[in-house]
């Protein structure tokens, strides 16, 4: 740090030389970060003010002579962050110039001066700096000076969008200030005020502070009257809060005033930015303090403000914002216990009949959305409906609302009719996600809407059009993709979807069988499907395995009740479409129908009718045939169905029976997917499987055992005619010869992989080969709570070396011990991970012995390893594995060696960096 | 201009074009729906077919046509020979038309009919490939035709007031009177002798009136469109042109821009069907059936969209491990039309030609011949039923399930579940196809694979030709009946396109107003030009006009026979005191008029503003020169005299030449 220390006045040389330039603009940025770190620990940031440390003179330099806009504007932010601290402020203060202003006061006026503040870069800093400062009181009188809130004011339509939320910001800062200031002068009087008293009486000082107490001085200022102030010991904090108040009623009455009178001025361009960025403003505030937010939406009449915005011709844009800021005070309103009743939802409700009227829909959509979710209302859910009836005519008829003629008119071109449809439908599918009530009737009726809507949108040729509206829908894959969407929120609302499920049901068959229909959308009918299954699949479950009486089983359900549109997905015509479209061209679409099965099978819960279905549609094969599949995604989902049929017995022994293939046949297959595939998806998905094989499905596990027990006997035996013990090295490049390899030598070839997840993964298969040979114990420890294992019941120190001659054998403590040092960081720090676990599980036997005699050559190496294993300090070897790559945060001196550099570089150097 | 439409269906177009005295016939295809009323002509002995029972109005009465019509699964079927329907030829004398221009071999087949039977002299012009691959279709379908005769043509049946009483679709048959049997191979062989070979782009002379020239299409080997041309008027003809990149050269339009008449016909027949997804559908549907055990039949023409599918179906099949399963190409010009594709080179779109140099062939079916993945075979006899092995794909025609060997394999597969039949011609209806042969337990699919242009793209590139006038069919002009909804698969064109059906006569809003005349370098040479205004020139030119293959030269004039010199001499003299020697034009500057008069001694002159012009009085002559705009008028009260002089003045101050 001292030589940190040491360097930064050589730092700030180079950044005050417009001969030079920094190299890279993340070392500004990083060196800020940096300094703020120091600035807010006390010791160092009195180290940094020191004169030694070059900050004070870099910051007098900026102030008093020229320098490049970029250092300014770092000079700026700096000056804000020490400003937070009163000692650094003081510090600062005391560096007064010759007019006897202080160093930041001068330093942020400079900034203002010349073509400074044509620079972007300078004005955001200029208002970053001062968005610092405002936490801090004592700056107070320095932003009066520097008109912090006047310059903020004007620039909150800046042309640069980063100026103007600068700008914004600091805005909302100096807004919360000056209420939580106030708070802290009423808090004088009545501590036990809460939060929600105290902004009451906040308001109230507002109200009064316009009509009573201020009185204009002679030189037609206002002055605060000496009455207010109640005591002496208030004193300070009333003048300190007297200049913060009068700027603040200065900016309210500005912000009150833009946003009333934006009528007269509506057809400038720069007003209407204006109330954009003040509504930006105004969200802040909410997002910031929502009751603050609440006080100042009052006093500034947000809502009659807002209501004056809607339907202006060009206030598109402005609606958005308008729409946003509501939804996102209903969205709070909810979350918050503020009882402020500033905003009624029957003005919300005017809100929305009001963007009906003036052609704004697309306002009117999302508004009605956001307070249907809050509100139902049946008013409201035909708003959301609106398009549907309007394109529907006279089939509608039944619904009452009469459609506006601008939005038939908008309907009547492709584009807005799409995105209106688009919109009502993610609107329903917004209340219908937030588990809202809302009459059945009626939204039985719109899901009937959105059925045929789906028949429509989703095939060129639909049987039946009810309006010259409706072609514009015809065929939209987007509208299809939205409407999906919908409909598998609603397939988890059986009780919703009901009869109309089995319409949507045909046409989620007709979906996966339109070869033109899009590969998304056919994703997403799958998904559909998978959900209304698992739907039906979960409440039989729930039917026939009644909680009140476990032991009392239902008979399960016969054919005939298995409601139509499980019926139609269960059947040979939707397994046939399945069998063709796992033939499409398009790679997507047959990962899709195998990733079908997969996540159907994972949410089976043995389901007979699932199961029967497959197997009579020889549907499992599927995923056998995809493993040679020329798409790598497809071959990855392939292997991961695989494993999911296993888990499923009936299906995994008629899919090994029908297919006259072995188990073991199948897992070395999955090798040869391990070993050979050149690409790493479905390396991960095999080794995955292998995996979840060995940690979940009995009998291969056993097989794998058996098969590694096979192999080192056959290997002993051919020693033995050899005469001689090969080391592990030797048999592994004999095993690599020959064609089959077992599970281990597969698994130990992976961990070598070029994808470093493959071998995150081999290594969590590493993992359960430890778990299987040396059983963690301390498990059952912690389990039984505070009994300690008697020594009868921990293995013994030949069990354990049993234990770890077996791993050795298998190649993976080997792999385990390279693995640490792998040249990926999460491998190695994995690898750390589990060692370190097989350590503790040693250690946990007090009498194992370390150095058992033996002069089997395989038995020193291994415990050469357990010494190593025992003796190293994993710990630390760990921490140092999981350390940040962040280097400078360790060590600053780099980034400062950094900016130094560009000392030595040229221009031909930088032009390499390009 | 008049255009006579003598087809009904948009996809068989034939037009006939009258304009400068040449008729011009484009197109001259045959319209085959007619063989869906046919019962197919089976290639081995058919019990099912045979012993279908004889359709009868009423079940008790013996039916007046005999047993002309046979029922099938409550279909009424005519069991003839097959009949096709050929192109209009009461409408006018087709004996007159000077040149046939073809597009693609699919619009050539009813040639032999104009040619051999109509008294035809003109002349046809085709691409090579157009006219080679056109041989074999017209092969095949004589071939198919012949080697299974029926010896009683149906005709019974025909009769106006029979066929009314006919069960439907028999009853709403098109064109009925103009069915005819097929031509014979002789016929096929005239009328192809007839046929000149045009290259894309090559400009071919008509009689020296028109300019007639062929540009490429894209839709399949040696298909073209055709810009007919004059000096001064354009008429460009579209047909089966396609904007997809397939095997051909692809579509040039540049040529065919700023037509005054765009004919457009020949746009994609199955519109919603795209041709990508149902090469697709194609693969996985036969996928499905060959892992099933099944097999495939894909009834097909022998040549075009056939070689494109030879090529992805042998990679799909390579990918999903049907490497092994066998692919029969069974047709009478197999051989050929596997040979022709490989040697059209310069007719290939650019990757395919490129293959040539490496050197390759283009297609890769010469390849999957040689290594046994593709056997073809002129018939079902012979030698293949020797190599036949399932499951397997055949390809065969013809697509109508009417004739080929295709009726043998629906006879053989029908039954079985397991076996699918794949249509990927979009040309005939796959339900009417597969009509006689219900019931019908063999998977049928519909995969259209069509690459013509579609009604979007039809109706963007007559936005960027922007021609005068678009004539298309009546059938562009509104949604498909298939479709009523959909109101994009129309052609729709500003000013409104207009439409034409069978057996109409359009005059086409087109009038020769300027024809080109050259001038022999004797004549121009006399011409002495006069600037009249910058960059325009003017002469006179006296000269006799001679016409020559409809050509204009204009030549000096004759001189006159030396036999009587006399004569000549005053003739001559005759002939150069009737031409003036100049010629005056312009506005007379009326102060210019003025100074000249009294220059002549004129000067008691008074100029008075009339409404056209102005009044010069000449008070002492008692004379008054009106002067307006295309005249003058003297009056001098017989002063002839003064008359001539002053016309001389008034000469002298207009420009001449």
């Amino acid at each position: 740090m001292d030589e940190c220390f040491k360097r930064l006045p050589e730092v700030f040389d180079v950044l005050l030389d417009p001969s030079k330039s920094v190299v890279d603009d993340t070392c500004i940025e990083k060196f800020l970060s940096w300094l703020k770190e120091l600035i807010s620990v006390s010791d160092t940031r009195t180290r940094l003010l020191q004169k030694s440390a070059g900050v004070s003179t870099f910051l007098q330099k900026i102030a008093s002579t020229n320098c490049e806009a970029e250092t300014l504007a770092f000079g700026l932010r700096l000056t804000g962050v020490l400003c937070q601290h009163s000692d650094a402020l003081d510090d600062l203060g005391n560096g007064a110039d010759q007019t006897g202003d202080a160093l930041p006061q001068t330093a942020f006026q400079k900034a203002k001066e010349g073509e400074y503040w044509e620079d972007a870069a300078v004005r955001c800093a200029w208002f970053q700096g001062v968005n610092a400062m405002v936490t801090n009181t004592g700056t107070l009188g320095i932003l009066t000076k520097i008109g912090a809130v006047d310059s903020a004011f004007l620039c909150l339509d800046d042309k640069s969008m980063f100026v103007t939320s600068a700008a914004q910001d600091f805005l909302v800062a100096f807004i919360l200030m000056s209420h939580k200031s106030d708070s802290k002068a009423g808090n004088t009087e009545d501590c036990s005020m809460t939060r929600e008293q105290r902004v009451g009486s906040v308001k109230d000082l507002k109200s009064d502070f316009d009509t009573k107490v201020w009185e204009d001085d002679c030189e037609g200022r206002k002055v605060v009257k000496n009455d207010l102030v109640s005591s002496e010991e208030n004193k300070s904090v009333t003048n300190k809060t007297t200049s913060d108040m009068k700027t603040y009623s200065s900016f309210m009455k500005r912000l009150k005033e833009t946003l009333v009178q934006n009528d007269a001025h509506a057809e400038e361009q720069n007003t209407l930015s204006l109330i954009v960025s003040i509504l930006q403003l105004i969200r802040k505030l909410f997002e910031a303090d929502y009751s603050i937010a609440c006080a100042i939406a009052k006093e500034t009449d947000l809502v009659s403000c807002c209501q004056g915005l809607i339907g202006r011709e060009d206030g598109a844009a402005m609606d958005d914002h308008v729409v946003e800021l509501f939804a996102f005070w209903m969205h709070r309103k909810e979350r918050s216990t503020d009882t402020c009743t500033w905003l009624k939802t029957d003005i919300l409700n005017q809100m929305v009949s009001a963007f009906v009227m003036s052609g704004r829909f697309r306002s009117a959509l999302k508004l009605a959305e956001c307070l249907y979710c809050h509100h139902p209302s049946n008013q409201l859910l035909d708003v959301i409906v609106l398009p549907f009836i309007a394109i529907w005519g006279d089939e509608a008829s039944s619904n009452t609302v009469v459609v506006p003629e601008a939005l038939k008119q908008q309907l009547s071109s492709k584009s807005p009719c799409v995105n209106l449809l688009c919109q009502s439908v993610h609107a329903i599918r917004e209340v219908l996600s937030q588990d809202v009530s809302f009459e059945d009737s009626s939204m039985i009726q719109t899901i009937e809407y959105i059925s045929h809507l789906l028949s429509l949108c989703s095939t060129d040729n639909p049987s039946r059009v009810p309006t010259t509206l409706a072609r514009n829908a015809i065929g939209s894959s987007r509208l299809t993709r939205a409407i999906l969407d919908l409909t598998l929120v609603l397939s988890m609302k059986p009780c919703l979807l009901g009869a109309a499920m089995t319409g949507i049901s045909e046409i989620l068959v007709k979906i996966v069988d339109n070869p033109q229909s899009e590969c998304v959308v056919v994703s997403k009918a799958l998904d559909v499907i998978v959900s209304h299954l698992h739907e039906y699949m979960k409440s039989q479950q729930d039917d026939n395995y009644d909680v009140t009486a476990p032991s009392v089983k239902r008979p399960r359900l016969t054919t005939s009740e298995v409601p139509q549109s499980v019926n139609q997905f269960l059947s040979g015509k939707f397994a046939s479409v399945l069998h063709k479209r796992s033939y499409d061209s398009r790679w997507e679409v047959r990962d899709s129908v195998v990733a079908f099965f997969d996540k159907v099978l994972a949410k089976q819960m043995g389901d007979r009718l699932l199961t029967d279905w497959m197997i009579e549609n020889q549907l499992y094969k599927l995923a056998w045939e995809k493993l040679t599949d020329a798409e790598s995604y497809v071959r990855a989902t392939a292997v991961q169905t695989l494993c999911q049929i296993s888990t499923c017995d009936v299906l995994w022994n008629e899919f090994l029976s029908n297919s006259q293939l072995s188990q073991e046949k199948v897992v070395a297959e999955i090798i040869g997917v391990l070993l050979h595939d050149e690409e790493a998806f479905p390396r991960r998905a095999a080794a995955k499987a292998i995996l979840s094989w060995f940690t979940g499905h009995s009998e291969i596990r056993m097989y794998v055992l058996k098969q590694h027990s096979c192999k080192r006997h056959h290997q002993k035996e051919t020693c033995s005619e050899r005469n001689d013990i090969p080391s592990d090295e030797a048999i592994l490049d004999e095993a690599n010869e020959t064609a089959e390899k077992t599970v281990y030598e597969a698994m130990v070839h992976a961990s070598k992989d070029w994808d470093f997840e493959v071998k995150l993964l081999t290594l969590g298969f590493w993992k359960s080969v430890v778990d299987h040979f040396l059983p963690d114990n301390r498990i059952n420890e912690v389990n039984t709570s505070d009994k300690k294992l008697t020594a009868a019941e921990l293995p013994s120190c030949d069990q354990i070396w049993h234990g770890l001659l077996e791993m050795w054998s298998t190649g993976g403590l080997t792999c385990l011990k390279e693995a640490m040092d792998d040249c990926d960081r999460l491998v190695a720090e994995k690898a750390c991970r589990i060692v370190l676990n097989l350590k503790d599980r040693l250690q946990a036997d007090d009498n194992f012995n370390t150095d058992p005699e033996t002069k089997n050559k395989n038995f020193k190496e291994l415990a050469a390893f357990v010494s190593h294993v025992l003796t190293s300090d994993l710990t630390s070897i760990l921490a140092e594995k999981t350390k940040s790559i962040d280097v400078y945060e360790e060590n600053p001196l780099s980034l400062l060696e950094d900016i130094l550099s560009c000392e030595a570089t040229n221009a031909e150097n930088i032009l390499d960096c390009y | 201009m008049k255009l006579y439409c003598l087809s009904s269906q948009p996809n068989a177009p034939c037009l006939v074009l009258t304009f400068k005295d040449c008729t011009v016939m484009l197109d001259c295809s045959l319209d085959m729906s007619s063989l869906m009323h046919f019962l197919p002509l089976p290639v081995v002995h058919s019990e099912r077919l045979t012993k279908l029972p004889i359709w009868k109005p009423y079940e008790d009465k013996e039916s007046c046509v005999g047993k002309e019509l046979k029922d099938c699964g409550g279909h009424v079927f005519v069991d003839s020979s097959l009949e096709f329907c050929t192109p209009e030829t009461g409408l006018l004398d087709l004996s007159t038309v000077d040149v046939i221009l073809i597009s693609n071999y699919h619009t050539m087949l009813a040639l032999p009919f104009i040619t051999e039977y109509t008294g035809f002299r003109g002349a046809i012009y085709a691409t090579e490939p157009t006219l080679q691959t056109g041989r074999q279709l017209m092969e095949e379908l004589v071939e198919y035709c012949e080697r299974v005769p029926k010896l009683q043509p149906a005709t019974k049946w025909k009769q106006p007031d029979i066929i009314k009483t006919l069960p439907s679709p028999l009853r709403e048959a098109q064109n009925v009177p103009s069915w005819r049997k097929c031509y014979s191979k002789h016929d096929v062989n005239a009328a192809l002798s007839k046929v000149r070979f045009a290259g894309y782009a090559e400009r071919l002379n008509l009689y020296g009136a028109l300019t007639m020239i062929p540009l490429s299409s894209g839709y399949c080997i040696g298909s073209c469109n055709w810009v007919i041309q004059s000096e001064y008027e354009k008429v460009t003809y579209i047909s089966g042109s396609s904007l997809l990149t397939t095997h051909p050269l692809p579509m040039d339009t540049a040529p065919m821009k700023n037509s005054d008449v765009l004919v457009l016909t020949g746009l994609n027949q199955t519109p919603t069907y795209n041709p990508d997804s149902m090469l697709g559908e194609f693969c996985s549907n036969l996928a499905v059936t060959i892992k099933n055990g099944g097999n495939v039949l894909v009834p097909c023409c022998p040549s075009g969209v056939i070689y494109d599918l030879f090529e992805c179906l042998s990679a799909f099949m390579d990918s999903a491990g049907l490497t092994q399963t066998p692919m029969y190409f069974i047709s009478p010009v197999a051989d050929s039309s596997l040979a022709y594709s490989q040697i059209f080179a310069e007719w290939l779109c650019i990757s395919k030609q490129s293959k040539v140099y490496l050197p390759e062939p283009p297609f890769p079916h010469s390849e999957l011949v040689k290594n046994g993945r593709l056997k073809h075979f002129p018939s079902i006899h012979g030698d293949f039923s020797n190599q036949f092995k399932t499951p397997c794909v055949v390809f065969t025609g013809h697509p109508s399930l009417r004739l080929g060997d295709a009726v043998h394999f629906m006879e053989l597969w029908g039954k079985s579940s397991a076996n699918t039949i794949i249509f990927t011609e979009p040309s005939f209806n796959y339900l009417d196809a597969l009509a006689p042969y219900q019931p019908l337990a063999m998977k049928a699919c519909y995969c259209p694979i069509d690459p013509t242009m579609n009604f979007t793209q039809a109706n963007k590139l007559i936005k960027d030709l922007k021609p005068l006038h678009v004539v298309i069919p009546e059938s562009y002009t509104s949604s498909p009946t298939m479709l009523p909804h959909r109101n994009d698969l129309v052609v729709e064109t500003d000013p409104p396109p207009t439409p034409y059906r069978r057996a109409e006569v359009l005059p086409l809003p087109i009038r020769r107003r300027y024809e080109k005349i050259e001038i022999t370098q004797e004549l121009a040479s006399t011409l002495t030009p006069t600037e009249v205004k910058a960059g325009v020139f003017v002469s006179t030119v006296n000269g006799a006009l001679i016409v020559k293959d409809n050509k204009y030269m204009l030549q000096p004039l004759p001189k006159s026979q030396s036999a009587v010199p006399g004569k000549k001499r005053k003739r001559e003299e005759e002939v150069v005191t009737k031409q003036p020697k100049h010629y005056v034009y312009g506005n007379l500057d009326i102060d210019e008029f003025v100074q000249n008069l009294a220059k002549n001694g004129i000067t008691d002159v008074k100029v008075e503003d009339s409404p056209g012009g102005h009044i010069v009085h000449l008070q002492s002559e008692d004379t008054i020169i009106q002067i307006e705009d295309g005249s003058t008028h003297i009056f001098c009260e017989g002063n002839e005299a003064l008359r001539v002089k002053l016309r001389d003045v008034l000469i002298s101050c207009l420009p001449k030449f």
